[in-house]
């Protein structure tokens, strides 16, 4: 106590407050342009690192896989059946699938999900291993470009032929036939760990098989990884299967690259990628994605192959091999993956940045928070004491934003109202409140400036506590809240109506679309995604705290040079 | 400048007095006594000194009964023997002698020695060391040499390899040959095996033929247990192929060819016994079909000795054989391997060559054995002594203290049983027992020496423990000790105003 | 005359020293060996340590697996190996060949297959249990074949293979062996005269780091890498998965390969083997513990089981006779009186009952009991002190 004090009066003694409310802004801007800036420089040179793996126990590439010629053969007649059954109904389909897969000897059962058609899957129980953990091909009837994966179920037939046959397995393999790769494969994952019967032991990792009409030929392959709530498989998976496709002479794509720059390597292919990645991050559960986010939040390592084009010099016994190979890999594995990075980015197939890296971005975000909250108390010119005898009153309000807002949020997606209707209701209320501006209900000066620094603060505490976990989230959030710290100043009113309204969380979901509307609301139900949650009770409340103490409350911000005079 | 009340300095001032001293007193010692190797202390000297001081604490005086026909003094033959036995081996100091008494023919020759004097007929001296029994008759042609010619006889013949082995012992030479004898142990197997190069079947009169080695072994019962076993076993390959000789028209084996030719690969030598084995093999080539010998180069007995291990026979059946008829090697017929594989025994087990008689090796071997025996022990608890010293993370259970002093306490009592009552039977067990508890204290289960807790974990783990409270803690007594100090000098200054 | 006849003395005399000479040109086999050697042991004992885990460790369990084949072929019996492997690498699911470890992808031979003994199998290979057996300290239960059972005229080969750093060795993912333990066990072996000569032979990285802080004398210590530089596998199977052998062991066992039973090839052509261009890494030796040199140690000293036989052309062939009949040719029944001592005391060689405390640190249970009293009296008076 003593020695804040003595710091206080220091402080004062030194008349250092009007030099700090003066700089704090500027600082906190300063930061912020430098976590942007942070993630500008990492694609450059040295900055970022190679691919390698770290799991010695992995060897990719060690065994020569025969899923060859002669497999060829039977995937083309599997596909040749399959394709004939495109316009037969699931049940049917799945009906087929289970004859040819009960010929090879695996189990085969049903998972109802309620919403959508049964999903079919086998079982082959390893005939030498331990029956404790298994890896899992999941393909779904639909590709997420909606195309009728007979590319995809072909292949997955006869590299079930192809395993069954073979003895060197320790762990089971299980061949989930979804649907689509969105709510029925979460939902067969969760009953997987929940309801169902069949089962194979614990899963270690996943492959999602999409390979559509190409035919025999493809050009590259694209790979998607991401997960739910910031989870990404260990890297030494995506490691493990691009070592596997460089073997093979395939190329990769990752986040969307053009087919045409698949083997570039510069500074904006690197940016480009890492951006996209970010975005990628965020939208995962909320955008229709790869399918991989389903096996999210059970240690499974996941992620999602795609064939793209029909000239290519590859054929479809090297997509397949790229399966059989990764299997053989993890085969390998006596533990679970715990070597490499879970929490990473990528910049390109072979480069990355982990997590020390780039943190530190989101780090100053959150301090450039903390330093405008700090600035709204000082910039008040009010006694510390004051804050503190009113702490109650301003913690009221702001658990009354909360509780409103968590009505909200479990309210909205009950809701089917268009996106737009919401956004005006949402945004206007608090500047209706300001304009039926009561004198009983207009807040004083203390408890305005408290809950816009205090609004403040939960932002920064919000930020640090998505940091880790879900990197992309907090950047994100720290990037559209960033107009709500330029609000303590002496400014006009028109700013302030901007600022707040460009930060409002709905403003830019409307901006985003509708479809990310109904994705947001529908995610947490469907796919256990939290981002909505995020949403309406971190930043929409954080936000409305704001909003409620600028404009409904006595938010006159001195002009301390004027006073000094 | 705000002061803290004086209430908070004493509290503050109490707390770092109180964790201080909780740590020093409850917390340092139930650590030291937790983590402390067990020790115990071994009795060093005791073992020092029966190390150095063997040779002399030693003392074997071996009882000879004299015979005379005329009645000679005693002490002349003794100082005779004395003189020759100094002059001679000079480095023996008073470690062995004989004691020479008169017998009046009451004496068991084959207890103790006798020494018979005759006169002879011819002209020279001679002299019989019977093999039956510990008799030697000497045949003096003039009594005056008589005590001369007994001490030589005695000294040069009857104990001379007994006092040489003795002497090796003594002077701890270092041997650059290799020893033959097989190291001691309280208990050995004697396995007898038959190697049959094919599989036709073969019967061995074993059983009968065993019953001779009896006499000896039981006669060795105070020396060490035996137990005898035998086997036969058929399709017994050698490991390398012995081309036929055709100027010898025999199998010939050179000493190049012995050194591997036991297979121990395929055939079964082993016999899951933690005591030591002495391995006979009788070889039975399948060549005697054919009625082609064997030859060993060098050994008229088709035979050889694997120091520290046994001994190897090559069989040839001398008779042609018929085809229908099972073959039997007879107790006739073995009865020579037998002798070999005795003389074999006689050597593997440490007994001198010379002189002839069964009775007196054996005598040999039990004194040569107790000193053997203790000087192995002591030298096993000097070890021990040692390890322990230089090893300071090794535990000392109490267990092996006991063994030690069971050790030393047998050790003694077998030099007891030498000097006072001359008993070498009961001496070579007590120092057999001695060697053993030497060897249980040393290889007691519990010292395992083992660096659990090198001293970088030590560091890792205890000083982010220790570390921040402790400098916390240090600081805050050392602030009280200079508060203390400026109290006390302000109290002098404001006496001395 | 006289140059005659002192040329007919000349050869009368030689001819008669020749002859009383007796024969001079027999040299039997311990002198021969003498002259080459010099070496003093009579038993040959091999401890063959592997101590990884996992599938992809496999080529460790073939390092030791084929050197178990190789000195069994030399000559040294099951008894006197004791083979420690610490996964079960033949059965694993993964392995395409269940039931075999092939050291080569030529897949010729199969090292595990017929007639090997493991003696410590698994989760027994630890290093208590290593260093237990170098020092011979076990319970008096534990079987025979288990045990290192050697004399001052044993000598020891040595290997071990594995994962290792500077100065430790892994043991099975979980703990680490360091260098002064096994110079200490060592150290104990040789105060108790457990070895004539060790050969020390370490696979992994950074391996000659593990024998620097050895001190005992006779040991010969060869090492595969040095600080700071790892070791490599030779080649991998692409059947099978994995890298199926080392570089060192690969070189040490092909020039053991060309060695039978009674070579008398020396040490140092094995350590000619071990150069950068084979190895891919600086192999080290030590030699300033071993009284030889290296070109006098024949290979058979450690890795065979060549026996220094003695031939008598004459032996003793009375002595039963003697034992069994008296001096008049009469068959005799040993007499037990003979034997009896003064004091009839009852020889028994057996164990006796110890009863004592089997604690490294005495305490009793009422010591910790009240131990535990007064801690807990202690805090509880301080809490109600500072209240």
């Amino acid at each position: 106590m003593a020695l804040a004090e003595t710091i206080s009066r220091k402080i004062h003694k030194l008349g250092l407050v009007p030099k700090l409310i003066k700089l704090l802004p500027i600082v906190s801007i300063l930061l912020a342009i430098s976590s942007i800036s942070w993630i500008l420089i990492l694609p450059l040179n040295g900055n970022y690192r190679n691919t390698y793996i770290s799991e010695n126990a992995l060897m990719p590439s060690q065994v020569t896989s025969f899923f060859r010629e002669s497999e060829w053969n039977i995937v083309r007649g599997y596909r040749e059946e399959i394709s004939k059954l495109e316009n037969q109904s699931i049940e049917i389909r799945n009906n087929q699938l289970e004859k040819w897969v009960n010929d090879l000897g695996l189990v085969t059962a049903y998972h109802n999900n309620g919403k959508f058609n049964d999903t079919l899957y086998a079982i082959m129980h390893a005939p030498r291993g331990d029956d404790t953990e298994a890896m899992v091909l999941a393909i779904p009837w639909e590709t997420s470009d909606n195309e009728y994966n007979e590319g995809g179920m072909a292949l997955a037939i006869a590299l079930s032929r192809y395993f069954s046959k073979m003895s060197i397995w320790s762990k089971n393999i299980i061949i989930v036939f979804v649907e689509n790769n969105q709510f029925p494969l979460r939902s067969w994952v969760e009953a997987y760990h929940t309801s169902l019967e069949e089962t194979a032991g614990s899963i270690e990792a996943a492959i999602v098989l999409e390979y559509g009409k190409n035919g025999d030929y493809f050009d590259y392959y694209e790979l998607i990884y991401e997960g739910l709530n910031g989870q990404l498989p260990n890297l030494d998976l995506l490691n493990t299967v691009n070592l596997i496709g460089y073997h093979e002479g395939l190329h990769c794509a990752i986040q969307d690259t053009p087919s045409t720059e698949l083997v570039k390597d510069t500074y904006f292919t690197r940016l480009r990628t890492l951006i996209r990645g970010i975005i990628a991050l965020t939208l995962t559960g909320i955008k229709p994605g790869g399918g991989c986010e389903a096996f999210s939040g059970w240690q499974i390592q996941a992620f999602t192959i795609k064939a793209r084009g029909t000239k290519g010099p590859h054929d479809v016994t090297q997509f397949g091999r790229l399966v059989d190979s990764t299997f053989r890999s993890v085969n390998n594995l006596l533990e679970k993956f715990h070597q490499s990075f879970f929490f990473y980015l990528m910049l390109s197939k072979n480069h990355f940045v982990s997590i020390g890296t780039y943190l530190p971005s989101a780090v100053l975000m959150a301090i450039a928070f903390t330093f405008s909250s700090l600035g709204t108390i000082l910039i008040s010119g009010l006694e510390i004491n004051s804050f503190i005898s009113h702490s109650a009153k301003i913690l009221t309000i702001f658990v009354i934003i909360e509780i409103i807002c968590f009505i909200l949020s479990l309210t909205l997606p009950l809701i089917k109202v268009d996106i737009s209707i919401l956004l005006i209701i949402l945004s206007f209320i608090p500047l209706g409140l300001k304009s039926s501006s009561s004198s009983s209900f207009k807040l004083n000066k203390t408890t305005s400036f408290g809950l816009v620094a205090l609004s403040l603060f939960f932002i920064s505490l919000l930020i640090t506590a998505l940091l880790i976990v879900h990197f992309s989230l907090a950047l994100l959030l720290g990037l559209f809240t960033l107009p709500l710290t330029f609000l303590a100043q002496p400014k006009p009113k028109l700013k302030t109506i901007i600022c707040l309204l460009i930060s409002n969380p709905f403003f830019i979901i409307s901006i985003a679309g509708q479809d990310i509307f109904l994705g947001l609301v529908t995610s947490w139900h469907d796919l256990q995604c939290w981002t909505w949650f995020v949403v309406s009770l971190g930043w929409y409340s954080a936000w409305l705290g704001v909003a409620v103490g600028t404009l409904s409350g006595d938010f006159t911000v001195q002009d301390t040079t004027k006073k000094q005079q | 400048m705000a002061q803290e009340s004086h209430s908070v300095r004493n509290v503050r001032r109490w707390i770092v007095v109180v964790i201080a001293a909780l740590v020093l007193g409850l917390g340092y010692p139930l650590f030291w006594g937790t983590t402390t190797i067990y020790r115990a202390d071994l009795p060093y000297e005791e073992i020092q000194q029966l190390t150095t001081n063997l040779q002399h604490n030693i003392q074997f005086r071996i009882p000879v009964y004299l015979q005379v026909s005329d009645p000679v003094p005693v002490s002349s033959t003794q100082q005779a023997f004395n003189t020759r036995l100094s002059y001679t081996y000079p480095e023996l100091g008073q470690l062995w002698s004989v004691e020479f008494t008169t017998d009046s023919n009451t004496v068991d020759s084959h207890k103790d020695y006798v020494v018979i004097v005759k006169k002879a007929n011819v002209l020279e001296d001679s002299f019989q060391i019977s093999p039956y029994s510990k008799m030697i008759e000497i045949f003096v042609s003039d009594k005056t040499v008589a005590d001369e010619y007994i001490a030589s006889v005695l000294v040069d013949q009857v104990f001379k390899e007994e006092i040489q082995q003795l002497l090796s012992l003594t002077t701890n030479k270092n041997h650059d040959t290799i020893s033959t004898v097989m190291p001691y142990s309280s208990d050995y197997n004697i396995v007898f095996s038959l190697f049959v190069e094919n599989g036709v079947e073969i019967d061995w009169q074993i059983e009968q033929s065993i019953e001779l080695f009896t006499p000896i072994l039981d006669r060795l019962s105070h020396f060490a247990n035996f137990s005898i076993a035998t086997q036969v076993q058929y399709y017994s390959k050698l490991s390398k192929e012995i081309k036929y000789n055709e100027e010898d028209q025999a199998f010939v084996l050179k000493p190049s060819d012995l050194t591997t030719f036991i297979n121990f690969g395929d055939w079964n030598l082993f016999t899951h016994d933690i005591n030591p084995t002495i391995n006979f093999i009788i070889f039975f080539p399948a060549s005697n079909y054919d009625n082609k010998p064997w030859k060993i180069e060098g050994s008229k007995k088709n035979s050889f000795l694997v120091p520290q291990w046994g001994g190897v026979h090559i069989f040839n059946k001398e008779l042609p054989l018929i085809e229908s008829s099972k073959v039997t090697l007879t107790e006739d017929e073995l009865i020579p391997v037998l002798e070999v594989f005795s003389s074999q025994l006689f050597q593997l087990l440490g007994f001198v060559n010379s002189p002839k008689s069964p009775s007196i090796r054996i005598d040999t071997l039990s004194r040569v054995s107790t000193y053997k025996n203790l000087k192995q022990s002591l030298e096993s608890l000097t070890s021990l002594i040692k390890v322990t010293n230089s090893l300071s993370e090794i535990s000392i259970p109490e267990l092996t203290k006991e063994y030690v002093n069971k050790s030393l306490d047998y050790a003694k009592k077998a030099i007891e049983k030498v000097n006072n009552d001359q008993d070498y039977l009961t001496s070579v067990t007590y120092s057999s027992l001695s060697l053993k508890n030497s060897d249980r204290a040393f290889f007691e289960k519990e010292m395992v020496q083992q660096a659990y807790f090198p001293s970088e974990h030590k560091l890792a783990v205890f000083l982010p423990l220790l570390g921040p409270i402790g400098s916390i803690i240090s600081i805050g007594i050392l602030k009280l000790i200079s508060d203390i100090k400026k109290d006390r000098s302000k109290a002098k200054k404001e006496k001395s105003e | 005359m006289k140059i005659q006849l002192n040329i007919v003395l000349v050869t009368i005399f030689s001819i008669l020293t020749v002859f009383v000479r007796g024969d001079i040109n027999v040299v039997n086999t311990e002198e021969a060996d003498h002259i080459i050697s010099k070496s003093k042991h009579t038993n040959n004992w091999a401890v063959l340590v592997s101590t990884s885990r996992f599938w992809f460790n496999y080529r460790h369990m073939a390092n030791v697996l084929s050197l178990y084949r190789t000195v069994k072929r030399l000559g040294i019996p099951d008894s006197q190996i004791i083979l420690m492997l610490s996964d079960d690498i033949a059965c694993n699911p993964r392995n395409a060949f269940p039931g075999t470890v092939f050291n080569n992808n030529n897949q010729a031979i199969d090292v595990y297959g017929d007639e090997v003994e493991v003696d410590y199998r698994g989760y027994e290979v630890t290093v208590e249990n290593f260093i237990r057996l170098l020092t011979d300290r076990w319970d008096p239960d534990h079987p025979r074949s288990k045990r290192l059972l050697t004399d001052e005229n044993s000598n020891i080969f040595i290997y071990l293979t594995g994962h290792g750093g500077n100065e430790f060795l892994k043991f099975q993912d979980a703990e680490e062996i360091g260098a002064y333990d096994i110079a200490d066990a060592f150290e104990q072996m040789y105060e108790k005269k457990r070895y004539n000569e060790i050969f020390f032979m370490i696979d992994t990285c950074q391996a000659n780091t593990m024998y620097e802080r050895l001190y005992s004398p006779n040991i010969l210590a060869v090492g595969s890498s040095k600080l700071d530089e790892s070791s490599y596998s030779h080649h991998s199977d692409m059947d099978i998965g994995v890298a199926v052998i080392d570089r060192f062991t690969y070189y040490t066992l092909e020039f053991l390969e060309k060695i039978d039973k009674d070579s008398k090839q020396t040490m140092d052509k094995l350590f000619n083997e071990y150069t950068y261009e084979n190895v891919h890494s600086n192999p080290g030796i030590r030699y300033d513990l071993f009284n030889r040199n290296a070109s006098e140690v024949l290979l058979t000293d450690f890795f065979g089981n060549v026996q220094n036989v003695v031939v008598e052309d004459e032996g003793e062939e009375d002595i039963l006779y003697i034992t069994n009949h008296d001096e008049r040719g009469k068959l005799v029944q040993f007499n037990q009186e003979h034997n009896k001592s003064d004091e009839s005391y009852q020889i028994d060689f057996g164990y006796e009952d110890v009863e004592s405390s089997q604690q490294i640190t005495p305490m009793t249970a009422n010591f910790i009991r009240g131990l535990g009293l007064v801690t807990g009296a202690v805090v509880v008076g301080l809490w109600f002190v500072s209240t």
